[in-house]
């Protein structure tokens, strides 16, 4: 259960650098490496042990963190690859897409007037998730081809609809705290 | 702190030892202790057999210090040097004071350092003090009726405390002498104590109903992850409501009027109260119970109370428990079928009705085979035996979240989060600032914690103030502000420019909780030794400390040697040979820094043998044998 914190994160797990990923054996690695090194492992030991421990489970759990979400995987792998970019300020410069993100805000807001907002917000999330899923079949695609700035492209894309549905569950939990 | 003495993980250096480690649950209105002992934990009991030690503690004039029931016998006759409930002040500010007010009716005195002392006839104290005398007293009574010293504790801390209470509680378990293996949040102490840490997954209603607070948590439990998916609660809401409900509806038949306000018959109040409470621990045994009490000079008041009745007087307060439940499923995303266990935690759990509406709710039987008061403490007694190594063949991993986002305040008084709530802790991240006018030299960072927007809305819990950086043009320095929150949730902050490499001096001014230099003061004032007395022990201690390190490093060298190039190895002798030049001096802070610095240069040494001590206990195990 060496841990070497130059290594990169697929390389810490023994994956290659692929987008799909066996998660079965990410969460049993993970977990082998968490009984290894956690600070519990270390809480008879001296002071600099405990620090190196606690960098080390820090270090495996951001690594274990990032390649679980999709979303935080597809970047990751492309800054691997020397494509750099600011997930917070960047959007797609996709013109049919941005037209379609501003089509998916009227619809948030529209479901949020309407007569049975928790139902069409319902709807509207299910509707998303599908979406999501839609862009990780792609991404997994371009990546393999190594059209790594069409993949920018669609890791930005997913980005948009990770907050867009973070914005919808906000809603439907301010609806459903107005019903009590 | 022995350098390189690598026990192997998850085992006691020696294996046949059994080592001396409790679990101590700080409560607002009690506290316990409990150990394991073979093989089963238990509280610990006083001298007299009761275990609930009263979290009160009193300080008189003369300097005394009493704690427990001894102090709260004086809470009436002495009420402002008697404290109670300050686990309600911990890590609380100044400006925190005005929400609790009513609560704690205390004199406090202001002070520079922003934590709120409140004056007693012993002098000013702070929460941390307070808590340390009753952490002291559990510690005491364990090492007596254990007949050693603790080699360390967990100690428990409600799950939605944030980094400056949890902070506050750790200092206070410093100032009592004690080594904190880990905080606990209770809630995953009361699930350990019912093993639900050894299932598979699952999710785990805590319902917590204590005398004058009610907590609801909802944790999951994934492949050995302990998630803490939402809490919530009431500070102001318990049992003792269901006394006063009682005492109200006595005093009412008996046609009583009762003018709290003049307070003019204390001491009736007192007697009822007491009735009230007895009356309420009958019911949760009999379908009636008599009432018998003396409201005036003449006769006793005489009445029975039916189970019926007293259900029906309680039943807006278990009901406003119930909807804080539903809310907390709501916010986890949860159904209440969906929660496959209920454990029952605090005193007020004992009420049948109570347990009935759980029932009801949840659509299944509350676990309450653990006695409720004492539940998290034996929880965190288990934590603690694991942790002190007592049962090397036991896996154990207990992985906890960060309960509150921590952020940065950016422009606009807006906060930005850099570490999200619910992450696994230890985690580190690091963040890049620059500089945005020509030459800046330095530069200041607000450090919050909360899931709202707005920085009024969130927990001030420090400013940094990043110095030393080399003067650029504006945005031409990269200061990378690394976060760490460790184990327990504690956060520590070091900051370094990226170009020049020069590290910016980070300085902490903690908004709330105290100073390391004030913790300090308070340990060498506990100490009460002459300054001499301090330097020579402070020499004699580096000196043992020196010997201790010298010897560790030549097995280390002797056994793992060829882990080090030359190069490495020529660096370390070079330190060493400082150190054994300084072990022969008076200069304890020479040694001390000599120690230090053979430390760092030797800190990859450690981690090469970390590894390979940790591949060593690997070896011929499949990893499916460490899930």
């Amino acid at each position: 259960m060496n841990v070497d914190l130059t290594q990169n994160y697929f390389e810490l797990f023994g994956f290659s650098e692929k987008y799909i990923i066996d998660q079965e054996q990410l969460s049993e690695k993970y977990r082998s490496f968490q009984s290894a090194w956690h600070p519990d492992k270390f809480a008879n030991a001296n002071d600099q042990e405990r620090r190196i421990s606690v960098q080390t489970t820090a270090f495996i759990n951001e690594a274990y963190a990032t390649l679980k979400s999709d979303l935080k995987r597809s970047h990751y792998l492309l800054k691997l690859c020397d494509i750099e970019f600011n997930a917070d300020t960047e959007t797609s410069s996709d013109a049919a897409f941005l037209m379609q993100t501003m089509e998916l805000h009227e619809q948030v807001e529209d479901a949020s007037h309407a007569q049975n907002p928790l139902k069409e917000l319902d709807r509207l999330s299910n509707e998303l998730k599908a979406q999501q899923q839609m862009l990780i079949s792609e991404f997994t695609m371009q990546f393999e081809k190594r059209e790594l700035n069409v993949a920018k492209e669609t890791a930005l894309k997913l980005q948009f609809y990770e907050r867009l549905t973070n914005q919808v569950r906000k809603k439907i939990e301010q609806f459903e705290e107005e019903l009590l | 702190m022995a350098l390189l003495q690598i026990s192997e993980p998850g085992q006691s250096t020696a294996p046949h030892e059994h080592k001396l480690a409790v679990g101590m649950d700080l409560g607002t209105t009690n506290s316990l202790v409990a150990t394991v002992r073979s093989g089963v934990a238990d509280t610990l009991a006083d001298e007299d057999g009761v275990h609930l030690l009263p979290s009160v503690v009193r300080y008189s004039a003369n300097g005394d210090v009493t704690v427990g029931s001894n102090a709260l016998s004086h809470a009436t006759t002495d009420p402002l040097n008697t404290l109670a409930s300050v686990k309600r002040l911990m890590g609380r500010s100044e400006r925190d004071l005005t929400a609790l007010e009513g609560y704690l009716p205390y004199k406090f005195t202001r002070h520079e350092s922003n934590v709120p002392r409140i004056d007693t006839a012993g002098g000013a104290v702070t929460a941390v003090e307070v808590s340390a005398e009753i952490l002291k007293h559990l510690r005491q009574r364990a090492e007596l009726s254990l007949g050693g010293e603790l080699v360390g504790v967990v100690i428990t801390v409600p799950a939605y405390f944030d980094d400056a209470q949890r902070q506050a509680t750790k200092d206070a378990a410093t100032l009592a002498g004690l080594n904190v293996f880990r905080l606990l949040n209770e809630p995953t102490a009361a699930a350990v104590a019912y093993g639900l840490d050894q299932k598979a997954e699952g999710v785990t209603a805590i319902y917590d109903l204590g005398g004058g607070t009610f907590d609801i948590s909802i944790l999951k439990l994934t492949r050995g992850v302990f998630e803490v998916l939402s809490t919530g609660g009431d500070t102001a809401l318990g049992g003792d409501d269901f006394d006063r409900e009682i005492a109200v509806w006595l005093l009412k038949h008996a046609k009583v009027e009762i003018d709290a306000q003049a307070g003019q018959d204390h001491q009736l109040m007192r007697r009822v109260m007491k009735e009230a409470r007895r009356v309420k621990e009958v019911l949760s045994t009999q379908q009636e119970a008599h009432i018998s009490v003396r409201l005036n000079k003449a006769d006793d008041f005489e009445i029975t109370l039916s189970r019926n009745q007293f259900e029906t007087l309680i039943e807006p307060h278990i009901n406003k428990t119930i909807a804080w439940c539903r809310k907390a499923l709501r916010e986890s995303g949860v159904e209440p079928t969906d929660v496959e266990n209920v454990v029952m935690v605090g005193g007020s759990t004992r009420t049948p009705y109570v347990r009935e509406k759980v029932a009801e709710f949840f659509g299944k039987e509350p676990l309450t085979n653990i006695d409720p008061d004492k539940v998290v403490a034996v929880g965190a007694a288990q934590q603690a035996d694991k942790l002190a190594g007592n049962n090397p063949d036991e896996e154990m991993l207990l992985l906890d979240v960060l309960p509150l986002s921590l952020g940065i305040e950016t422009m606009g008084e807006l906060v930005e989060k850099i570490i999200d709530r619910n992450t696994v802790i230890p985690v580190t991240r690091a963040q890049k600032f620059t500089t945005f006018k020509d030459g800046q030299t330095a530069m200041r960072v607000h450090v919050l914690q909360g899931e709202r927007e707005k920085v009024s809305d969130c927990r001030s819990l420090a400013t940094f103030d990043l110095t030393g950086i080399p003067p650029m043009v504006a945005g031409a320095a990269h200061i990378v502000v690394t976060f760490q929150v460790d184990a327990d949730g504690l956060l520590s902050v070091s900051a370094e420019e990226e170009s020049s490499g020069v590290n910016a001096s980070v300085e902490v001014k903690p908004s709330y909780g105290l100073t390391d230099i004030e913790i300090e003061t308070m340990l060498n004032d506990s100490f009460r030794h002459a300054k001499d007395d301090m330097q020579m022990r402070q020499l004699a201690e580096q000196q043992v400390e020196a010997d201790r390190v010298l010897e560790s490093l030549k097995s280390a060298l002797a056994k793992d040697g060829e882990l080090l190039s030359e190069d490495e190895l020529a660096k370390i002798e070079q330190c060493k040979s400082i150190l054994l030049a300084a072990r022969q001096g008076d200069d304890s802070d020479a040694i001390k820094q000599a120690i230090q610095d053979l430390e760092s240069d030797s800190e990859e040494f450690i981690a090469r043998r970390m590894n390979r001590s940790v591949q060593q206990v690997m070896k011929g195990h499949r990893v499916e044998e460490f899930e």
